[in-house]
């Protein structure tokens, strides 16, 4: 018997109790004030959260930003932010690991933990994601979503081949429990709220 | 050895004992602050119980579909028996492609099979790149935790370890400069990988997809760079809808560390484009596990490191007393349910209090396993003789209650001539603590003097 007929066999020699699949709906947390929910979750994870009004004001917001972090490499993959900086266009020409800001749109974004679903119909590269020493987020406030129920309610994990929940800069804990900002991926996470 | 003669040996520097304590409980209580902000926190258990215990119910049948469904997005699957299956499989894919350095995240299972010496002793370069776990793969240690793997060891011992093998300077001991120095030191690794192999924290059934969840970004870096990507999973990581999925994100970072959602909970449908991605389904004990009715809950749960965190055992004795893979309060029924006779102690490394129980995301109904398989090992003569000659005793006084009134009285009497007496046969429990002071008169002896006024 292939290893597999027998684990298959094995589980279905055991009789367990069936039990029903719950209903996950329900009368899960929201806010009326979800950009500002998002924002202290997004702070408390060691991110920045920047509302701006409109592109125009994204466009000087991300400028501001380049400013501050002292970078030159520059990847845009929102339209109408890179062009204004005379950054790379489409991550073409910066190699990932070195880029020093990689600015991608996020599809959705959710207060309850600042997570940002980013997946591969954002950028060109994944590796941008991770290996930029910075990296930006762009999502329209109208996208904002309080929980997670109700961001798997709108995605379709399944129809793109990689997409991430994205809160916060990557952090690791493992020496006596000190938080460190900067494991492997981008020291710094900015996310802009459009509109 | 036993539980209780390894504790003994952590015990011994009392110093770093307490310090081990208090590091995990201010991780429990950060996970209490971070359930308690949530109204639906109990609601969100009970449904993740739910789910876990239809998928037990399901559990070959949501295979088949996760592994028709993931082959649709051109994933390829293997299934295998046991680790020795699941070790040969992941060589035979490294080997018929000529891979050589290997960069790996988090992953219990691998741990469990033995990957990294059986790829080392083939002659792979294989890196740990979660930071605590490439800590203890560099002292040649396993991990102590399932979610802090190197929660045992201080950061002026992280320094030294880093000066001897990264080259770090002297002396340098601040957790941020040594990430630093890690962090140069894994990119390294990362860019130069030709495999990475990686754990699963879930798997889709109805859409064929895997989620990775990590708080540093090794995972995607392991996987967003080299061509070929390895992902290895017990049968129980299945959960059925995708919409599953915010039940289980919801509790998971929250009970482990108390974030509210990991840094990076990726979700991967198929290879990148250009790429190799093979997934290895592993049984490795777990249909026996599923056999077993008393201990079945236990393949529900999601490695979050909770159980520990609160155990009274687990923290004041440290995670290699356990000598199993997975320690605390979840290894100590995984452990005997794998081999009895090898970890006959562990259910006893558990004072029956229950906190493992109430923080469990999943609901795992862990002290009432521990306590069952203390049952279970005594009747198949495992127990060790001193514990069964006790019980018995124990249970002559209980069945007895004249007997049991003797025995009491007798106790106060020489517990107030003698105090030294009661410590002495009570030994262990003693050594760094005392008895509450034993009142003159019994319960029911000062009943009788209230009914008298
Ligand atoms: S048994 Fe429960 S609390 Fe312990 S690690 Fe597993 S899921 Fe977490």
């Amino acid at each position: 018997m292939s290893d597999r007929a027998g684990i298959l066999a094995r589980l279905r020699a055991v009789a367990v109790e069936a039990t029903p699949l719950p209903e996950l709906a329900g009368d899960w947390t929201t806010s009326t004030d979800p950009a500002a929910w998002f924002g202290d979750v997004l702070a408390s994870v060691g991110g920045d959260c920047r509302a701006v009004a409109d592109h125009r004001a994204l466009a000087a917001g991300v400028e501001q930003l380049c400013r501050k972090l002292a970078a030159t490499r520059v990847v845009s993959e929102v339209d109408g932010v890179a062009g204004a900086l005379g950054a790379g266009e489409g991550g073409g020409s910066v190699a990932p690991s070195e880029v020093q800001l990689a600015i991608v749109r996020g599809e959705w974004a959710v207060a309850e933990n600042a997570a940002v679903w980013v997946s591969d119909a954002m950028v060109t590269e994944r590796a941008t994601l991770f290996l930029s020493e910075h990296v930006a987020l762009v999502v329209d406030r109208e996208r904002l979503l309080s929980n997670m129920h109700e961001a798997y309610e709108r995605i379709d994990v399944a129809a793109c081949r990689f997409g991430a929940f994205i809160s916060g800069p990557s952090k690791t804990a493992d020496i006596e429990q000190a938080l460190v900002i900067g494991a492997h991926g981008p020291r710094s996470l900015t996310v802009f709220l459009v509109g | 050895m036993s539980h209780p003669e390894l504790a003994n040996r952590f015990v011994e520097d009392g110093e770093r004992a307490q310090w081990h304590d208090r590091s995990l409980w201010y991780v429990r209580a950060k996970r209490d602050r971070a359930a308690h902000a949530i109204p639906e926190w109990e609601r969100l258990r009970e449904l993740a119980a739910a789910i876990k215990a239809n998928v037990r119910a399901n559990l070959a049948d949501y295979l088949e579909r996760f592994e028709a469904e993931a082959r649709k997005h051109g994933a390829v699957v293997h299934w295998a028996e046991d680790a020795a299956a699941h070790n040969q499989i992941v060589w035979e894919i490294l080997r018929s492609r000529s891979v050589t350095r290997v960069v790996k995240s988090k992953s219990m299972l691998t741990e469990e099979c033995g990957l990294n010496p059986f790829l080392e002793q083939r002659g792979l370069e294989v890196v740990d790149t979660d930071l605590g776990e490439r800590i203890v793969q560099l002292r040649d240690e396993p991990p102590s935790h399932i979610v802090l793997p190197a929660i045992h060891l201080r950061k002026e011992e992280v320094g030294e370890l880093f000066e001897r093998e990264l080259g770090t300077e002297p002396g340098l001991s601040d957790p941020a400069r040594l990430t630093e120095a890690a962090r140069e030191h894994l990119r390294e690794k990362f860019l130069a990988a030709q495999a990475g192999i990686t754990g699963v924290n879930f798997a889709v059934a109805e859409t064929g997809g895997i989620v990775v969840c990590t708080n540093e970004g090794n995972a995607d870096l392991g996987t967003a760079l080299p061509p070929l990507h390895i992902a290895c999973m017990g049968i129980e990581k299945i959960v059925p809808r995708a919409a599953d999925l915010a039940v289980f994100t919801r509790l998971l970072a929250r009970s482990a560390t108390g974030q509210p959602i990991t840094a990076y909970t990726s979700h991967m449908h198929g290879p990148r484009a250009g790429g190799e991605l093979h997934i290895v389904i592993v049984d490795n004990g777990r249909t026996g596990m599923m056999a077993r009715e008393s201990y079945r809950q236990s393949l529900g749960c999601i490695r979050c490191g909770a159980c520990l965190n609160t155990c009274p055992v687990y923290r004041r004795s440290g995670g290699y007393s356990y000598e199993a893979v997975i320690p605390g309060p979840i290894g100590s029924t995984l452990g005997p349910g794998r081999d009895p006779a090898r970890h006959a102690s562990l259910p006893y490394a558990c004072t029956l209090c229950g906190s493992c129980a109430d923080v469990c995301p999943v609901k795992i109904d862990l002290d009432r396993q521990l306590f069952h398989w203390r049952s279970d090992l005594v009747t198949s003569g495992l127990s060790s003789p001193r514990k069964r000659r006790a019980s018995r005793l124990a249970s002559l006084i209980m069945r007895h209650p004249r007997l049991y009134r003797a025995v009491a009285k007798l106790a106060r009497v020489v517990a107030a001539r003698a105090p030294g007496a009661t410590s002495a046969v009570l030994s262990g429990w003693t050594v760094s603590r005392d008895l509450p002071e034993i009142p003159q008169r019994s319960f029911r002896e000062q009943l009788e003097d209230l009914g008298d006024e």
